[in-house]
């Protein structure tokens, strides 16, 4: 055995060794419920909420009931809302954190920016009912300031909805929009200038293209969470206001597991075809790294 | 055809906090005119540089462009470009995009475009390659790329801010020599910024030789390096000796200096007699003999370094000033060693000596 075989047998036994634990951990905690979901899904409801586990496809065919397709619909507007709402608003933020902002006020401001993780999010959601209700903050200061009569029905509404969500996806975009903007070289935006591009034409051929993995990792990191999001439109939204997250909850507590299972594939299939989606469209291999 | 002054800047001042980057500085670039703005790091020549390109506004005085004022104009409605000290190549496009960044902001015809990129590439001998990302370019192949750039535009100016820095020093040897002929078939002024003074010697018209924000002497690179008119320029080109001495007379454009018991001639008559001054004599400009009888300056080897070609000679003056000389070896001689303590005599023409402004 030479010494180069050994040393990467070495490397060898260092990966398995250093990649275990994470994967173990996946293999039980998420491979493996998928495999039951997976079965329980082709399963049926018994009489009482048992699970008759039978082979049918019957779930599936459920799921494409026109009874639920406005709850997809929601889930995917709303998503796509929360995460074009959220990338335009933390573009102007992590780009004055990265290039703009005075280097001893950079870290503080990041550190403002993930605060929010310091406290539970159902916390925080419930927090949005104290001000959204109709005796909460925002109705008391406009109608005690004589803006308007009558408080607004800002809760309970697809509104409420995406305010929350995007309160709560927000560091998400701007953390990965923060760390390609910040490699960002500054002589590259005077090179477009000295080029003959004002302001706009540099953001939009040179800040814009160069930002492009983090935009994508932030959209990513912000749509998947918002697609299957059942917190904020549970607390939030009120009975109107169901998303996809909201029925799987339901079905597993109304004791229907094998409809829930079949709703949480779907959702988790959903998923994992809008990455590829995104990965072929936006994303070079290259910028992955 | 060519302005006579491509470039002005007229008592232009700049200051970052409390450090003055440029001090009051008037600068003409000619048509067709490699000029250099040579000095050592902080001296302002970049701050200067980019004055001209527009990145930078002087708190005081004016910049014009073929006569035209452009002080507060922002860099991309000025017809200047630049070459940036590591190419500054947008990586997110291909080689050809990159030259056409500039053509497509101006809105020239797609046709056009192609025509005037293929001709930039062919003129810095990068055609075939306009596919290429810039990671997948060498070093030197990326600073053509950002020449092909900026030269694209066909721009009145060329501002070219220490571009050679990043080359080793084989290809920054080549690189001057093209440069230099390039600007030549270009016919475009470059105003080139460098702290190396062999980059300054080798390719400029003009030396502009800069020092705490100001300039200190303006010339071609035989007028800089022979007749250097302070003794920052004398120290900062090329190696020289710089020996004190008191005026006793005047003769046409030269004066007589002593020099400890030894009166010598050196360039310059803007002195009075009785001035104590500074004389500069480059090392190679030196005679040195073993002869006594002459009359010159009298001198002992204190020291010496035998490089072949030449030897390094290290002398004392009778007064005790120091001073170097630079010997070629023409004839097989003694080794250096057995030299050192021996008694010389140094003599150098009198236009070789050039007194220094105080």
């Amino acid at each position: 055995m030479t010494a180069r075989v050994r040393e990467k047998l070495e490397d060898n036994r260092l990966a398995r060794l250093l990649f275990s634990p994470a994967l173990i951990w996946l293999l039980v905690f998420f491979v493996a419920p998928l495999l039951i979901a997976l079965v329980v899904s082709l399963a049926r409801r018994g009489p009482y909420g048992a699970t008759v586990y039978d082979l049918t496809g019957d779930n599936y065919l459920r799921a494409l009931d026109s009874l639920y397709l406005p709850a997809y619909w929601r889930s995917l507007w709303v998503a796509t809302a929360t995460t074009v709402i959220t990338a335009v608003v933390s573009f102007p933020a992590a780009y004055y954190i990265a290039l703009k902002s005075p280097l001893r006020w950079r870290r503080i401001l990041l550190v403002l920016t993930v605060i929010p993780f310091w406290t539970s999010f159902l916390v925080r959601t419930y927090a949005w009912i104290l001000l959204l209700r109709s005796e909460g903050l925002i109705n008391s200061v406009l109608v005690g300031t004589g803006v308007i009569k009558e408080p607004l029905g800002l809760l309970y509404s697809d509104f409420a909805v995406l305010v929350g969500q995007v309160y709560g996806e927000l560091p998400f975009m701007i953390l990965p929009l923060y760390v390609a903007l910040e490699r960002l070289d500054k002589r590259l935006l005077e090179a477009a200038q000295d080029l003959g591009a004002n302001r706009f034409w540099t953001f939009v051929r040179v800040t814009l293209p160069l930002a492009r993995p983090g935009l994508i990792a932030g959209i990513v990191l912000v749509f998947i969470p918002s697609l299957g999001a059942f917190i904020t439109p549970d607390l939030l939204g009120g009975a109107k206001s169901i998303m996809i997250g909201n029925l799987i909850q339901s079905q597993f507590t109304l004791l229907n597991q094998p409809f829930g299972s079949a709703l949480s594939l779907i959702l988790t299939a959903s998923v994992l075809i809008l990455l590829a989606v995104a990965m072929r469209v936006g994303l070079k291999t290259s910028e992955l790294a | 055809m060519i302005e006579e002054h491509e470039v002005e800047l007229l008592n232009v001042s700049k200051r970052f906090a409390d450090t003055v980057a440029v001090d009051s500085v008037t600068l003409r670039v000619m048509g067709g005119e490699f000029l250099t703005l040579l000095g050592p790091s902080g001296c302002g020549k970049t701050t200067l540089l980019r004055m001209i390109a527009g990145f930078e506004i002087p708190d005081e005085g004016r910049v014009m462009l073929g006569g035209r004022d452009v002080t507060g104009v922002p860099p991309f409605k000025r017809d200047v470009t630049t070459v940036f000290q590591q190419y500054a190549l947008f990586p997110h496009l291909s080689v050809f995009e990159n030259i056409a960044f500039g053509l497509k902001q101006k809105r020239v015809a797609r046709e056009s475009v192609k025509a005037r990129v293929a001709e930039a590439l062919e003129m810095v001998k990068m055609s075939g390659l306009d596919r290429r990302l810039p990671y997948e370019l060498s070093g030197g192949q990326q600073q053509r790329v950002a020449l092909a750039r900026a030269l694209v535009l066909h721009p009145r100016v060329l501002l070219l801010d220490e571009p050679l820095a990043a080359l080793d020093q084989k290809l920054r040897k080549q690189m001057q020599v093209e440069l230099k002929s390039l600007q030549q078939r270009v016919g475009i002024s470059f105003v080139y910024v460098t702290h190396d003074q062999e980059e300054a010697l080798t390719m400029s018209d003009r030396i502009v030789v800069m020092n705490a924000g100001r300039i200190e002497q303006t010339g071609r690179a035989d007028e800089i390096y022979e007749r250097p008119q302070t003794e920052f320029v004398a120290s900062f080109i090329g190696v020289s000796n710089i020996i004190k001495g008191t005026v006793t007379a005047r003769r046409e454009e030269y004066s007589i200096i002593k020099l400890g018991d030894c009166e010598i001639e050196a360039l310059g008559n803007d002195t009075k007699v009785g001035d104590a001054i500074r004389l500069m004599v480059r090392p190679e400009k030196i005679v040195m003999t073993f002869d006594r009888s002459d009359g010159a300056l009298a001198a002992t080897i204190e020291s010496a370094v035998y490089l072949g070609e030449s030897t390094h000679w290290k002398l004392k003056l009778r007064d005790g000033q120091s001073m170097t000389v630079l010997e070629q070896n023409r004839a097989a001689s003694r080794p250096v060693q057995d030299r050192i303590g021996s008694e010389v005599r140094v003599s150098w023409n009198p236009d070789s000596a050039v007194i220094l402004k105080r």
